[in-house]
């Protein structure tokens, strides 16, 4: 440090003590379950380990036998698709969702937490409940194709409808919370702007994209890269509702890191996986900061 | 009650020297301002003092005690904050015995000291409300109230009317100069209003970038600055300044105006005169005038000498139009004139 | 502007809300139906009576009642230590002299976006090893180390950069004079941080512990991974479970599933106060 306190007595070195008494617990829990646990996923990702033998290192193996397969494709593309699908539908959804209750609706606040309330429950709990209503005999959905004359819908145990599935139901989940983070932004939007633009003749689709679209610009990127993240790590939905299948058309990467981990007790390759996805992670986010900082000072 | 001696203060923050040596006496029970523009080390000179920063060089004396590795605590200090800093979630009562009841003193005598001095500042009938109940001026009052409860031997005041509107910034700053007659305490007066500093201090020290300008009685400051900062610094609206030389007609700006000067020192190259020591007269400067500003009281006039800015005040009510040129000129006696390093000459 | 046209869209708005309300209304109805059906009727029907003896059968069928006490542990003691956690850290990283404080604060910002997932597979393979614990010896080897105990349910939630860094920004806005005040006054830094900032942040304190909370309570992956024996599984796991082993008895799943899903969200709604989107929005920026 450059800024030297005075006296070795001196009170800023007083504080300086209290300040390091007070951080060292949070520093030391974060070593232990996030900054090492990272470390050592990165060395692990080299080597053979099966929880019980020591680990003997393999250099690049891991990621060589991964990328040579197919199931891992699968699932990276399982995966985008999740997260893609969840935050472009999602996005917009929950624009729409956010502008209907800044309206004043007669009952909106009621409605407002109905639409939030899934937010409290668990992905276990959501799936469970899902698994129920897309259920082909007695969901209310199957049932009422079969009212019309057709046959019942396997949401779940069909290649095509099962990701879409887990996507809407995630959708229903979630669209709450981000809903109203985007509420929020939209209602602090300057009236006099939409006011001022409404007397030159802006009809409400203009005030909409030339007005509001960018005043709760980083509400929505905010929303965009919270979400997007979040369905990269996607599992619990999986693992509940359709184990994955029909056919892997459900595994996701971490679906493929538990399975490489605790059920062939492939720690390496497992660890390989999470290397991976860590990298996803950093490049997706670091790209994303970068162009949200450089579409805001070209802004300026 | 006690003094308070600095000697040779220094204070870096890593390489930014933001106090540089810094001396200064204050007398038992006298009141000091330390005043100066934003960034000149003020109120860093004030928390040193108080001990809520560190000093890098020098000594810190107060009633007779090095204090310099002293805790705030046990400096016997008090001090009241800009934004008043009262504890949010206490009350009044709360706010003011705060101190008292971490010293240990009894609850009779905290009550009893807390009363006292919610009497002095009449705030006998807010001791139960919190702090956000309170208007700007009673906020104000209470910090008072926490600095008096102590009865410590030096009070320090950072800028403590600075949040108040001008109608009440002048009413507190009669309150605080009374409260200082009557306790009779020292006191250290952060702030950056000259006229804060004028009206309320027996004695002021006028800082600069981390450097004592000028310390004195605040009428010294005004008739004998000893520097163009001083001089610039201290009276409101602020002294003219021209530039020009020394010519041995008298001073001579670049525009050959020529201003009569009783010195006739030849390293002045600045004229100063104050806009209030100026009076109407045929023979005096050219002064074209761009904006007049009637008070009622007086007049003011802003406008250019050559293509210097000028401005003058006069009791008079004069009917001058933009762009006519008046003639003004003032007595030699309260002419200033500064070297090229922008010292006085007197 | 109350024209006759706005007249129009107004209707159409209130349309659309009633739609998607249906949407979230509908399958809540569900559930309560479900798990109001006598066994042997098929759910997703009204009923021919309302059999509430589901309640006490689906308890019955399973150790809902234990593993609702593991995840009520679980929860509340992690985030206990996380709300201690991030006070004491925001408070330090925003108001203490702190070397390499820089250092720290970039290290959050990055763990921000580290999903807890990408460190399951190591943190697991940590915890196993954590010498002297579960018969391991001094190296870590030969016993289990923290896996199927209650610690090491709660490793990955007793602390996160989230709570860390929204507890700084809240101590953060609050000014610096008032810790000075108390200095002058004579308070000691411990009592600084007790009694003057941290009574002022207590809404973030709420919005840090219901986060932390939910995130213990809802996990499911960690205690997948965590869980050998029955007695250590937490609700969401004991709940996948029984689903699994009995999938047909939808009426006893569906009111263990409303039974543990209304205390957590009459404290959510009732917390939601203290929800303030642009306050979790603004700790990310």
């Amino acid at each position: 440090m450059v800024a030297k306190p005075s006296t070795p007595t001196g009170f800023e070195s007083h504080r300086r003590r209290a300040g390091i008494f007070l951080v060292s617990p949070a520093i030391a829990a974060m070593m232990l379950t996030s900054i090492v646990p990272l470390i050592l996923a990165i060395g692990l990702s080299f080597t053979d380990y099966d929880l019980f033998s020591t680990p003997s290192f393999n250099g690049l193996t891991n990621y060589q036998q991964l990328f040579s397969d197919s199931v891992f494709w699968q699932a990276l593309g399982n995966t985008i698709s999740f997260a893609f699908g969840q935050v472009v539908i999602g996005v917009v959804a929950a624009i729409g969702v956010a502008l209907l209750f800044n309206q004043n609706l007669t009952g909106g606040a009621a409605m407002r937490t109905i639409v939030y309330i899934p937010q409290a429950a668990s992905y276990v709990v959501v799936a469970l409940l899902w698994n129920m209503m897309l259920d082909p005999a007695m969901g209310p959905f199957s049932r009422i194709v079969q009212a019309f004359g057709g046959g019942p819908v396997y949401f779940l145990s069909s290649i095509e409808l099962a990701m879409p599935s887990i996507v809407v139901v995630s959708l229903w989940r979630n669209i709450g919370y981000f809903m109203i983070i985007i509420l929020a932004a939209l209602k602090s939007v300057p009236k006099e702007l939409l006011e001022a633009a409404a007397l030159d003749g802006a009809g409400a689709i203009r005030r909409f994209f030339y007005i509001t679209l960018p005043e709760i610009r980083s509400a929505v990127v905010f929303v965009a890269i919270t979400w997007f993240l979040g369905g990269l790590q996607m599992f619990t939905q999986s693992y509940v509702m359709t184990g994955g299948g029909p056919i892997n058309a459900t595994k996701t990467l971490v679906y493929i890191m538990y399975d490489e981990a605790f059920s062939a007790l492939n720690i390496g390759k497992a660890s390989a996986i999470a290397v991976l996805l860590f990298g996803a992670v950093v490049v997706l986010s670091v790209s994303l900061r970068a162009i949200s900082y450089l579409m805001r000072r070209k802004s300026q | 009650m006690a003094n308070v001696v600095l000697e040779k203060i220094g204070k870096h923050y890593g390489p930014v020297e933001v106090l540089k040596g810094i001396s200064i006496e204050v007398e038992e029970g006298e009141f000091v301002a330390l005043v100066g523009p934003s960034g000149c080390g003020k109120s860093t000179l004030l928390r040193t003092i108080a001990g809520l920063e560190d000093i890098s060089a020098g000594v810190i004396n107060i009633g007779g005690r090095v204090v310099n590795d002293l805790r705030p605590m046990d400096r016997d200090i008090a001090m009241v904050f800009q934004n008043y800093a009262l504890y949010p979630q206490m009350s009044v009562l709360q706010n003011m015995s705060f101190s008292l009841k971490l010293k240990g003193v009894p609850k009779a005598q905290v009550l009893e000291r807390v009363n006292r001095a919610a009497a002095i500042l009449g705030l006998e009938n807010l001791l139960q409300r919190y702090p956000r109940q309170l208007s700007g001026g009673q906020r104000q009052r209470v910090a008072m109230g926490r600095a008096i409860v102590r009865d410590p031997q030096v009070f320090l005041f950072d800028e403590p009317l600075s949040n108040l509107d001008a109608k009440l910034r002048v009413q507190m700053r009669a309150e605080i100069k009374e409260l200082h007659q009557r306790l009779g305490t020292t006191m250290i007066y952060v702030t950056h209003d000259q006229v804060e500093a004028m009206t309320m201090a027996s004695k002021i020290v006028v800082l600069r970038d981390g450097v004592v300008e000028q310390i004195g009685g605040p009428l010294e400051l005004y008739d004998n600055p000893r520097n163009k900062f001083v001089a610039g610094f201290i009276g409101s609206p602020s002294m003219n300044l021209l530039d020009g030389k020394m010519t041995p007609e008298g001073f001579t700006t670049p525009d050959g105006i020529v201003l009569p000067t009783g010195n006739k020192n030849p390293n002045a190259v600045t004229y100063g005169v104050r806009p209030e020591h100026l009076t109407i007269a045929p023979t005096g400067m050219p002064l074209k005038v761009s904006v007049v500003e009637p008070t009622g009281f007086e007049t003011q006039i802003i406008g250019t000498v050559g293509n210097q800015h000028f401005t003058g005040i006069f009791r008079d009510r004069i009917d001058a139009a933009p762009g006519s040129t008046i003639h003004v000129s003032s007595e030699l006696s309260v002419v200033h004139l500064f070297d090229e390093k922008g010292d006085s000459l007197a | 502007m109350k024209s006759s046209k706005s007249r129009l869209p107004m209707a159409t708005w209130h349309g659309v809300a009633l739609v998607l309300a249906a949407l979230y209304v509908v399958p809540m109805i569900y559930i309560v139906l479900a798990s109001l059906t006598p066994t042997g009727e098929p759910v997703g029907q009204v009923p021919s009576r309302l059999e509430f003896g589901n309640y006490i059968d689906a308890f019955a069928s399973s150790n809902f009642g234990l593993f609702l006490a593991n995840s009520v542990l679980v929860s509340v003691i992690s985030t206990a230590a996380q709300i201690a956690l991030s006070c004491t850290a925001g408070y330090a990283l925003a108001k203490l002299p702190l070397p390499g404080k820089g250092l720290i604060m970039m290290l959050l910002v990055a763990l921000l976006v580290v999903p807890p997932e990408i460190v399951m597979v190591p943190l697991f393979v940590m915890s196993k090893q954590v010498p002297f614990i579960g018969g391991n010896d001094w190296l870590g080897n030969g016993g289990q180390g923290l896996i199927d105990s209650l610690p090491g349910l709660m490793a990955p939630h007793v602390v996160s950069a989230l709570g860390i860094f929204l507890m700084r920004q809240f101590y953060q806005d609050l000014p610096d004079e008032l810790g000075d005040a108390a200095r002058v006054d004579g308070a000691s830094e411990r009592r600084i941080f007790v009694m003057i900032y941290t009574p002022l942040v207590m809404p973030a304190v709420a919005v840090v512990g219901i986060f932390a909370f939910q995130s213990a309570w809802n996990d499911f992956l960690w205690p997948l991974i965590m869980t050998r024996s029955t007695d250590m599984q937490t609700l969401q796991l004991g709940l996948t479970v029984f689903f699994q082993e009995n999938s047909t008895q939808w009426n006893l799943l569906m009111a263990v599933v409303l039974t543990i899903s209304l205390p957590v969200l009459a404290l959510f709604l009732f917390i939601q106060k203290f929800f303030r989107a642009d306050v979790m929005s603004g700790a990310v920026k």
